[in-house]
């Protein structure tokens, strides 16, 4: 009954966004959305931290109207690079780059793009009906989470990692904790202690996430074409038929579009970086379910979409403790709310009894928002797969400017840039040695979250990382089955191995 | 042989970059006005945006343009490191009056109470204006049984309590431990990321008590999932969801104060005429009823003190921290 009448006040709420005024900010936020967030660098929060300003004018709901289409339009613009340049905007799209990317050298960036639309909508109208029912229920779920849980998750994460994300489990080892060792430059969070910083003032706040990406992904990929690594001046020939899916793509698809949404709602409720290891988790999944796990890494359009689904589903189970509770637990997240904050409005546990008009109307405009998305963005599948029709020796060059601005926007620092150039150098060799990008990215990502995590459960049980995981089972059970996975996907390795030694 | 040439080249060009940046050599001159001449003026937030420090900065930033001749304020976010990556970041740079700091409790606290810090912040800066003050406030989950400070001793001595602070040695971890120490006894601090995180431990139970500003916890407060059970200082607040807190005065413990502050400095060496421009730009903001009304509504109390005053006040909040600190022997590394 009550699952009902929530359905009933999202109708009101959908319709108390549908004023011409409320439709015409949605469509623009969208569109500078996904324009701003197409270029590398500035990302999701960025994006938004940019057009905050911009709705300082206008009653509150239309303001957090326009800003979740710029909230979502940006998100979208981060898989288009992801896709068609393999430059992630964000850590969620990271694994986006592994199917998406090969589709679009085949010549079928239309339809990885067109896949990626979709799929994002699905994974949005999944999550929206999950924040609709679950909201209020699932409220208390993230603050579950303790110090020992996040330290037992991430392990479980870092493992993911070494086996999801390369194919060779050693060196996936290797380049995780190199992303840790990397992730630790700078001041410390917890004693403020210097690390790795030589005395350079610059470095104190240590190796931007997003400037890294910037690094290994865009600048290392410029040193391939150099390098000549890459079939350059080839122009990509492609049919129109080739940008929307077919009927056989979405039967192909559907069923890894509804699993993944699920799986990245759930998971988004767990704090911080549920969503990035979510897509990573997802995309692990569905190759071990397709029938033909070795198309994945090739070109697969279940790889896009398993991720794309995941990652916005995620921003609905992420945004369950803010709206419910007022506690933004990503940075994103917390850009959000300082946008409500600006509007009058404060997140807080009274937050959807008291202002049920605005809850609503929020959800009703997400909705809304995502339709909008895929509207204005199924026609822009052409121009921007036509994108790769543009001479490499001509392309190359505006994406190195491209990547050198948004580098630059991140801190307005000269510095970054530098940082950037040694990370591409550095991505380079480690890609010609055959190691991979994603895997040290993300734990470069996970890594603050994981020393915090560390260092609070070592205070909390004095050193004893035994009784920690006693006295909070839910956290040992997670490490456990983390150890266990190593285990078993070291032995397999390692059988593989023998294997291929042995038929030599 | 090309190929790896032409990476070569690519590096090269790169690093010239850096050879442009930062070399415009403007010799300070300290005779007579000077203002920035419509140049760019940064004004580094050791905060991120949006956390109720921004905010108050930014409400100077976009409501006081006109007190500011000839000058484009830009606000600077260097959060991190419990504000010393964005303390560090200003003490460092060139005194040319194009670099202003946001200087808060931090500065004094940072440097005083541990002894990683690369600077001693307070003694680098040259005082512009003290803005504005604030208090903290003591929070429980209401389900705790603890209902003031006699309590929450009490619950100290005969249990080990867990306390979620944002971070070591700052604000939101020194009185607790200070307070635990004066009666004997002890408390496990916990470093979360941020105030929110922090509530988010305590209402999740992962915690005991936090102390925050009273605007970060003032919504938990209303729903009644979290107890306000003092505030640290000598009045009470006047907002009407905290108007029947006692301060810790009333309850008996005189020496657990904190008053926080916000102000703004240029770096140590900055010629008089830039500071005494700065000077009369900030009185005349800060007087403004506009940018005080935002500063009240983000939980802050403006108390404007001039460039003389605030030194003499930063010289006070150092010694009367430094004897805290002293007290406390290490307990808080």
């Amino acid at each position: 009954m009550e699952i009902l009448s929530s359905f009933i006040l999202l109708g009101k709420g959908i319709l108390s966004c549908l004023t011409l005024q409320n439709l015409l900010c949605c469509t623009i936020g969208s569109l500078i959305g996904s324009l701003i967030g197409v270029l590398p660098g500035i990302g999701i929060s960025g994006t938004v931290a940019i057009l905050l300003p911009v709705t300082y004018g206008f009653d509150p709901l239309t303001a957090l109207i326009m800003l979740s289409g710029i909230y979502f339009g940006s998100a979208y613009g981060g898989a288009i690079t992801s896709i068609l340049i393999n430059i992630p905007g964000e850590a969620t799209s990271i694994v986006t780059c592994f199917d998406g990317n090969p589709l679009a050298k085949k010549g079928k960036g239309g339809k990885a793009l067109s896949i990626s639309a979709i799929s994002s909508f699905l994974g949005g109208c999944i999550g929206i009906i999950g924040l609709t029912i679950f909201a209020t229920m699932l409220s208390r779920v993230a603050l579950q989470f303790g110090k020992v849980e996040f330290f037992a998750i991430i392990i479980f994460g870092l493992v993911l990692l070494t086996t999801v994300a390369s194919k060779n489990m050693l060196k996936g080892l290797i380049v995780v904790c190199l992303g840790v060792l990397i992730g630790c430059i700078g001041l410390d969070e917890v004693f403020g202690s210097l690390r790795f910083t030589f005395g350079v003032v610059d470095l104190f706040k240590g190796v931007e996430f997003v400037t890294f990406i910037m690094g290994v992904y865009g600048i290392t990929e410029l040193l391939f074409a150099i390098a000549g690594e890459e079939e350059s001046g080839e122009i990509m020939n492609y049919s129109k038929a080739d940008l929307y899916p077919t009927k056989s793509d979405f039967k192909a698809i559907w069923k890894t579009v509804v699993r993944c949404s699920c799986l990245g709602f759930g998971m988004g409720l767990i704090p911080g970086c549920g969503g990035t290891l979510a897509t990573f988790f997802a995309y692990g999944l569905e190759r071990s379910l397709s029938k033909h796990p070795e198309e994945f890494g090739e070109g697969s359009i279940v790889g896009v979409a398993a991720p794309e689904a995941t990652n916005n589903a995620a921003v609905y189970g992420s945004m369950v403790p803010l709206l419910s509770l007022g506690i933004p637990f990503s940075s994103s997240m917390a850009i959000m709310m300082s946008a409500f904050i600006v509007h009058g409005i404060t997140p807080g546990p009274l937050f959807i009894t008291e202002h049920p008009d605005l809850f609503w109307g929020l959800i009703g405009s997400m909705l809304i928002g995502n339709i909008i998305l895929l509207i204005i963005n199924l026609p822009f599948v052409g121009i921007w797969a036509s994108m790769l029709k543009v001479n490499f020796s001509i392309l190359m060059p505006i994406i190195t400017m491209v990547t050198f601005a948004g580098g630059y926007a991140i801190n307005g620092s000269v510095f970054d840039l530098g940082v950037m150039v040694v990370c591409g150098f550095f991505g380079f060799f480690l890609n010609v040695c055959g190691y991979n990008m994603a895997a040290l990215a993300v734990s470069l990502f996970l890594c603050g979250t994981l020393e915090d995590a560390f260092v609070g459960t070592m205070t909390l049980y004095k050193g004893n990382l035994l009784s920690a995981f006693i006295n909070r089972p839910i956290g040992g059970v997670i490490f456990l089955a983390a150890i266990i996975f190593f285990l078993y996907s070291a032995g397999k390795n390692f059988y593989n191995f023998a294997k291929t030694k042995n038929t030599k | 042989m090309k190929r790896i040439i032409s990476v070569m080249l690519v590096l090269c060009l790169s690093l010239m970059l850096f050879a442009q940046g930062g070399s415009e050599a403007a010799a300070a001159d300290s005779s007579g006005a000077w203002t920035p001449k419509g140049g760019n003026v940064n004004i580094i937030v050791p905060f991120g945006a949006g956390g109720s420090s921004d905010l108050t900065v930014r409400a100077i930033v976009n409501n006081g343009a006109k007190y500011f001749p000839d000058t484009t304020l830009v606000v600077e976010n260097v959060p991190g490191g419990g504000c010393a990556i964005g303390l560090t970041k200003f003490v460092t740079s060139k005194p040319d009056g194009f670099t202003i700091g946001n200087t808060s409790t931090p500065m004094v606290v940072l440097p005083t109470s541990t002894t990683t810090q690369p600077y001693v912040y307070y003694e680098m800066v040259e005082p512009i204006c003290r803005s504005a003050v604030s208090t903290f406030v003591v929070y429980v989950r209401s389900d705790s049984g603890i209902y003031n400070l006699e309590d929450l001793k009490n619950e100290i001595l005969s249990r080990e309590m867990i306390l979620a602070c944002n971070s070591k040695g700052g604000n939101s971890h020194w009185e607790m431990e200070y307070f635990a120490m004066k009666n004997g006894g002890d408390v496990t601090a916990v470093v979360y990321d941020g105030g929110a995180s922090a509530i988010a431990a305590v209402l999740g139970g992962h915690a005991d008590i936090t102390v925050q500003a009273p605007n970060d916890g003032r919504e938990y407060v209303r729903s009644g999932d979290l107890r306000a059970i003092a505030v640290l200082n000598t009045e009470r607040l006047t907002d009407s969801v905290y108007a029947d807190v006692p301060t810790s005065v009333e309850q008996g413990y005189p020496w657990l104060t904190n008053v926080g502050f916000q102000g703004f400095s240029l770096p140590k060496g900055t010629p008089q005429n830039i500071i005494d421009f700065y000077r009369e730009c900030f009185r005349n903001a800060l007087a403004d009823p506009v940018i005080m009304e935002e500063t009240e509504k983000l939980g802050m109390i403006p108390a404007y003190l001039d460039a003389d005053e605030f030194s003499a006040f930063i010289d006070e909040s150092v010694a009367n921290y430094k004897e805290i600190f002293s007290a406390l022997e290490g307990r808080l590394d």
